[in-house]
């Protein structure tokens, strides 16, 4: 483990960024349609319980990183094979969000430049923003993403003048099983993915504080998504949400006069590259654990190769990445977010207890 | 005639050279053999997997698989 610390404020700033991450660029809950509004309220909800559960483990193994923590609830061995396939799951999870980017990208701001190119020169960064530490991290963090909802405020009020405020009406129109399903895609991508924190909640400085900032962090997001969900509602309405692939984009260059594309550009590299070094820096802190290294950075190059790699191998097409997040992504996160912190929490708890009645 | 991707290839040689220039500090301050596996194993598997990629012969891909063991399971249809 790194002699580092970060407050809580960068916490706070690196857990809302990472969040934000690549939903920014794609609807929340587009396929709740007009009723997506819902579906946030319920998965930020979720989110929030799912936190709760993350930071109850955090806290029950004070100092313990992810690895730590299942190598002494599920003894070595066990322990061994989970960390591996978590660590799996975060460079799955990194090459998800490098390939969001370089679609995005492609797609919108730079059309003739090839994505493998784009991911790679966004990788070198990375590499770099890794290397440098969770201080440099958190720090990264607190300047830069407040920059994520100014720019989503400033885009919101640009295209104000172009809106239909009843676009959201009617409530339930098409029933509860879209809100349910979008609500639960929300829920584990991203609520769910901040089981990546396991491995950073250990070097905040003051750990009174963590389920507070996980919460306000929670708060924000929700509110967040919610504001760009009925941005993009009252000025697309929910027929053309339904068919675009970027909303967000679709909704900031339809102010006229003003190109605000770039703002979006912005917002991605920022929410998507937080997202990117939290989840690379907590596979290759854990894989560098597993092995027993003594040096995380020794493992930054080859883990940033694999996930550029694995972006570009994983998915043939933009629709492919969307039918995986929209359908197999819940399925697939469900052991990693829900069954083993589950679990984990009740061993933390029955071990706590048998502690304490030794103690006595 | 092979379709080669030569964006992915320039990826690919750029990744090696910092792959080299990491390697050779792995050597040099003796790490254990342990590291140095694990090292060479991630590198070989992304460069044997790049190189399909460049030369257009993708791979089933691991989404293709966690996929198709969902449906099998039925928990997805």
């Amino acid at each position: 483990m790194e002699k580092a610390r970060i407050s809580g404020l960068q916490l706070f700033m690196l857990m809302t960024g990472f969040l934000l991450g690549s939903r920014l660029i794609i609807n929340p809950a587009t396929e709740a349609k007009n009723d997506g509004w819902i579906a946030i309220l319920i998965s930020g909800a979720g989110g929030a319980i799912l936190l709760t559960l993350y930071t109850s483990i955090s806290l029950l193994n004070p100092s313990r990183t992810l690895v730590d923590i299942l190598r002494h609830q599920f003894g070595k061995s066990l322990g061994n094979i989970i960390a591996l396939f978590y660590i799996w799951y975060f460079i799955h999870l990194a090459s998800l969000v490098f390939r969001n980017f370089g679609s995005f990208l492609v797609t919108t701001t730079y059309p003739r430049t090839p994505m493998e190119i784009i991911i790679a020169f966004f990788a070198l960064t990375i590499i770099y923003a890794v290397n440098s530490g969770i201080e440099v991290m958190g720090r990264l963090s607190e300047i830069l993403v407040p920059i994520v909802p100014v720019s989503s405020i400033i885009i919101g009020l640009s295209v104000v003048t172009t809106h239909d405020f009843t676009a959201f009406l009617p409530v339930l129109e098409n029933g509860i099983k879209p809100v349910i399903k979008a609500s639960l895609n929300l829920l584990s991508f991203p609520f769910g993915e901040a089981i990546v924190f396991l491995t950073i909640f250990p070097y905040l400085n003051k750990k009174k504080s963590l389920k507070k900032i996980t919460a306000l962090s929670v708060l924000l997001v929700t509110g967040l998504f919610l504001y760009i969900f009925f941005r993009n509602i009252i000025v697309l309405e929910s027929n053309f949400i339904d068919q675009a692939t970027f909303v967000p984009h679709v909704t900031s260059v339809l102010f006229p006069g003003i190109n605000l594309e770039p703002l979006f550009d912005v917002i991605m590299i920022i929410g998507g590259g937080i997202k990117i070094i939290s989840t690379i820096y907590a596979a290759v802190m854990n894989l560098n654990q597993l092995i027993g290294a003594a040096n995380y950075r020794k493992f930054t190059t080859c883990i940033v190769m694999f996930s550029v790699v694995l972006s570009i191998w994983v998915y043939e097409n933009i629709f492919e990445v969307f039918h995986w997040a929209g359908n197999i992504w819940f399925y697939y996160s469900i052991p990693f977010q829900i069954v083993i912190p589950v679990i984990l929490l009740i061993l933390s708890l029955v071990k706590k207890g048998r502690s304490q009645n030794e103690g006595t | 005639m092979i379709d080669m991707n030569y964006n992915m290839l320039i990826v690919l040689v750029v990744f090696t050279v910092l792959v080299i220039y990491d390697l050779q500090k792995l050597i040099k301050n003796k790490d254990s053999i342990k590291v140095l596996i694990s090292y060479i194993v991630i590198v070989a598997s992304s460069l044997a997997v790049g190189l399909l990629l460049a030369l257009g012969k993708r791979p089933v891909s691991p989404s293709e698989w966690i996929e198709w063991i969902f449906k099998m399971i039925g928990v997805v249809k």
